[in-house]
């Protein structure tokens, strides 16, 4: 690039893009220069003074700090010099007058930015020898996370992070000088989605997380680069580990996902692979229990099944498996001669989508460059927390973000238009005419628009969204990412050939078309909208088969349960993100007692079924899911692990979505979705966060439930003889008379959705009394 | 919310003044001061509200700045001036004859809850060091013995207003100028200093 700048640092002469801040042209040049408060990701402050290094100006030498100088053509930077070492030593002094020296029991020592640079441009010994200020040790700021004020230095990195990065600045300093600490405000707890970044980000160990604290020391951590399967986003994840136990995982900056930040589901939802009720022997139903049995019995019963040639076979497969494994059942289905489609995904909101050789994919990076942002989908907070998070740096940016209700709420106040009752009706329907409407017109017209379309609700119908995307098409330079969240959803949309749904599921199996149903890493009777359908097929089919980690609502039903290895940290494989970009899965961890791979199962029993033909290994599985891409590169194990691919290859085959376009019957007083955190097993098995998602309510606006004539904060559902009492929260950006129902909570899945649901105010004595 | 009308109206009239909303947070804490004596969290909460940003980013604010008081002052606030000009003019031992009379250090307020104690930087009296302030109520030209006949007449007397020129004649000494604060209710005043809304028309 021509325009570059030239600056002499320390006598070598660099280059840099002009106006980068001058911490940075160096790092990219590999001059570190210390720092505590500047953050690649965040805004510079210059709070911390240990970046200063010296410029020649035309006053002579100066000391500036290097976050908040930016370079200009023939800067001459002394990182090094006497007065610059000088400096650090005083300011590593100043931030020691206060710092305690508790490192033998802090979790950041051995990782410690501030211990590291004391280390290493430290002044050896301090003058001071008063007091070091006091505050209670440490104070929780919310569940997940504990802060140590003694241990803060001021760095600012935590509450710019809530501010300028999620949005919900609940954190701040209050005071100021030397009484100046980090606190929330009473009563009003860091409740972030995002606050696990904080901790990562904390140059000292202020802030810490009730899952690691005292857990580990550092420098026995085993770890390993993977990829988070908890939604389709793929963040790059560093997974800790010791003693063969997962203890930690950190977010990973890439810059083409989720540039080192995570959401706190992806990042303390890992307590569960320790745990001991994970499944540790294959289980056999006997008439009145079950019986402890072996791998070798298993595969020798359902072999006699699948010999039986008039036998027919279903597969129901969680999103959260792995490239390899949607290939080794799809396969595994092949090889039984299932051409019809056995397959389905345990996804209750699948469409078709808009896949097609003339939509152009767009990349997550895609945001940031385009004019305007269009948004239609499930709640990105609840669902893809990143994706949130990019978008509101794209706005941050200066893209115009326009949001089609009703359920991108916590996008309204940031979007330009928030398109609510007026013009989309309670059944997620646009009932003005989309050419008409002013606004959008004016950001899109033949602007490059990148738009995340999805299905809102279950019940939304394809060609209320195909009328959105058909305007956008016709009117703007249209890059589209299609919303489906779940897990690894684009990895077996890519790999299974064809896909299809629980929709689907409830409505095509019965025992007539079903003999022996594989249940794979998934639980559609507790946490699908059409559970009691399943559940009904579930009992009926003759045998069935659950591959899972727990025993929940489903694999309860199965007459055979085989422990399997999680996706986080357990097996090997690769995942396929909302923008197919395939990335690495790394083991890192054994499984507990028998549990193995579902892969690893399924090659088992063709073996025992003497089935010829099938790949035998996970690198034959792993080339096999890639052989039809058409690519330079293609994302094997070995082209993964070169330097330069660890953030994942992209691709962007085309896949097979194979849904009924019947919509389905919802009344259109109501909605679901998912909230970020439910009621899984999983969460449920993870100590610190299994209390998140553990309250039940539902959602509407002030005069909704005004209607209802509720008033005691408590309201009670009511369905033929099932009654649930939940609590109601007033979101009043969802229009009058639509009722928002979060899926993933407990009793939920109890709940019919297609038929009507009465809900009557509760007067808390009575429930007193029936509890 | 915890404000009435007539405030929340006032409240509004001063958020529009500004073209962003948070920029109206000083006069606003300002204003809850004046209803309370102090920035209660039941005020940081309207305020949140008001202007649009987090609770605790209200606080972070009202705590920054020494002079929203973070809880209810003594019925009397003495503010002695402690700056250059007051120092070099014996303020240190006004200081010690309020400390010794109250019975407390800086920023404590007594149990009956009539006295608040701080010793401030700059009230702008140099002219007339060393100062005070009685609910920001300039007092200038202070002798020791003048402080301690002030401190007893109010303990003795407890007016339930303290103005600028009563206090002057009484304990005063020297005097740089004419004060005057169109209104000395104190603390609970509207604006403690100044005013944000209409000043020169109040003021006459």
């Amino acid at each position: 690039m021509s325009d570059n700048v030239k600056i002499n640092v320390n006598g070598l002469q660099i280059e840099s893009e002009p106006n980068k801040l001058l911490i940075e042209a160096c790092e990219d040049s590999g001059i570190h220069i210390p720092r505590f408060c500047w953050h690649k990701r965040l805004d510079p402050v210059g709070m911390c003074r240990m970046c200063l290094v010296e410029i020649e100006t035309p006053r002579g030498k100066m000391l500036v700090p290097s976050c908040t100088t930016e370079v200009s053509d023939e800067m001459v930077v002394d990182t090094e010099s006497e007065i610059v070492k000088k400096a650090q030593e005083g300011v590593l002094e100043f931030l020691l007058i206060n710092h305690p020296l508790d490192c033998p029991i802090c979790d950041k020592a051995g990782e410690c930015p501030l211990q590291d640079q004391t280390m290493a441009y430290g002044p050896g010994e301090s003058r001071f020898v008063e007091e070091k200020r006091h505050f209670e040790k440490p104070i929780p700021i919310s569940e997940i996370i504990l802060l140590d004020r003694e241990r803060c230095i001021l760095c600012a990195r935590c509450t710019r992070f809530s501010d300028e990065i999620s949005g919900d600045p609940l954190i701040e300093f209050i005071q100021r000088g030397n009484k100046t600490e980090v606190n929330t405000f009473p009563n009003e707890p860091f409740k972030s989605y995002f606050s696990g970044n904080t901790v990562q980000i904390c140059p000292v160990g202020a802030l810490t997380s009730t899952s690691y604290r005292f857990k580990a020391r550092p420098w026995d951590l085993k770890s390993t680069r993977s990829t988070c399967n908890g939604c389709s986003m793929g963040c790059s994840v560093e997974l800790n580990s010791s003693q063969n136990k997962m203890l930690r995982i950190l977010g990973v900056d890439n810059e083409h996902t989720n540039q080192g930040w995570l959401c706190d589901r992806g990042r303390y939802n890992f307590e569960y692979l320790n745990s001991d009720q994970r499944i540790k022997a294959p289980l056999k139903k006997t008439e009145s229990d079950r019986e402890e049995t072996t791998l070798q019995e298993v595969y020798s019963d359902l072999s006699k099944i699948i010999e039986d040639r008039s036998n027919k076979i279903t597969f129901l497969l969680g999103s959260n498996l792995t490239n390899e494994e949607f290939t080794s059942f799809n396969e595994f289905s092949n090889k039984l001669g299932n051409h019809d489609n056995s397959i389905y995904l345990n996804e209750d909101i699948l469409f078709k989508g808009f896949f097609d050789e003339n939509i152009e994919n767009a990349k997550i990076e895609d945001l940031n460059k385009s004019d305007a942002i269009i948004i239609w989908a499930e709640d990105l907070k609840e669902t893809l927390p990143v994706l949130y998070l990019r978008v509101r740096q794209a706005v941050k940016n200066g893209v115009k973000l326009v949001i089609f209700g009703h359920t991108n709420s916590t996008l309204a106040d940031i979007a330009d238009v928030y398109y609510s009752g007026e013009t989309v009706s309670n059944n997620f329907e646009i009932v003005k005419d989309i050419s008409k409407l002013k606004e959008i017109k004016e950001f899109i017209k033949d602007k490059n628009v990148t738009a995340i379309l999805g299905k809102a609700s279950p019940h939304q119908s394809d060609q209320s969204i195909e009328k959105l995307f058909t305007y956008l098409k016709d009117n703007a330079n249209l890059k589209l990412l299609n919303a489906f969240n779940g897990g690894n959803s684009f990895g077996a949309f890519q790999t299974l050939g064809s896909v299809k749904g629980n929709r689907e599921f409830s409505s095509e199996v019965s025992k007539e078309t079903t003999d022996l149903l594989f249940v794979v890493g998934a639980d559609p009777i507790g946490k699908s909208i059409f559970s009691s359908n399943i559940k009904n097929i579930i009992n009926e089919i003759p045998t069935v088969v659950a591959l899972d980690l727990f025993m929940h609502e489903t694999s309860e039903l199965a007459d055979y349960i085989v422990p399997t290895s999680s996706t986080l940290g357990e097996k090997e494989g690769t995942f396929t993100n909302i923008e197919f970009r395939t990335s690495r899965i790394d083991k890192l961890i054994p499984s507990p007692g028998q549990a193995l791979s579902d892969w690893e199962f399924i090659s088992g029993l063709s073996n025992f079924c003497k089935f010829e033909g099938m790949s035998e290994s996970l690198t034959d599985l792993n080339n096999k899911s890639f052989d039809s891409f058409d690519l330079d590169t293609k994302p094997t194990f070995d082209n993964l692990d070169k330097p330069r691919n660890l953030d994942g290859i992209i691709n962007t085959s085309v896949p097979n979505i194979t849904t009924t376009d019947e919509s389905i019957e919802f009344s259109d007083s109501f909605f679901v979705g998912k909230k970020l955190y439910g009621d899984k097993v999983t969460e449920r098995h993870s100590k610190s966060i299994s209390l998140l998602g553990s309250s039940q309510f539902i959602e509407g606006n002030e005069s909704t439930f005004e209607k209802y004539k509720l008033n005691s904060g408590k309201c009670i559902l009511v369905q033929e003889n099932i009654e649930i009492t939940v609590s109601y929260k007033i979101n009043p950006s969802l229009p009058d008379g639509l009722i928002f129902f979060p899926k993933n909570r407990r009793n939920m899945n109890k709940l019919d959705f297609s038929k009507n649901i009465q809900i009557l105010p509760s007067h808390s004595m009575e429930v007193l009394n029936v509890n | 919310m915890s404000w009435d009308e007539k405030l929340i109206k006032q409240a509004k009239k001063i958020v529009k003044l500004y073209p962003q909303k948070r920029s109206a947070l000083g006069p606003l804490l300002h204003l809850a001061q004046s209803k309370d004596g102090y920035i209660s969290d039941d005020s940081v909460s309207v305020i949140s509200e008001l202007v649009g940003i987090t609770e605790v980013q209200v606080k972070s604010v009202s705590t920054f700045y020494s002079m929203y008081k973070q809880e209810p002052t003594g019925k009397y606030l003495l503010s002695v001036c402690k700056s250059i000009s007051c120092e070099i003019n014996n303020s240190n031992s006004i200081i010690d004859v309020v400390k010794d009379f109250t019975g407390l250090n800086n920023n404590e307020t007594d149990e009956e809850g009539l006295f608040t104690f701080e010793a401030v930087e700059c009230i702008g009296a140099c002219g007339g060091a060393p100062a005070i302030q009685v609910n920001y109520e300039t007092v200038e030209g202070l002798s020791t013995e003048n402080t301690l006949n002030l401190c007893e007449w109010l303990k003795n007397e407890t007016p339930d207003l303290v103005v600028a020129d009563e206090l002057q004649n009484k304990f005063g000494g020297t005097k740089s100028f004419d004060w005057a604060i169109a209104d000395n209710s104190g603390t609970t005043g509207s604006v403690p200093g100044f005013q944000t809304l209409n000043t020169t028309k109040d003021k006459k």
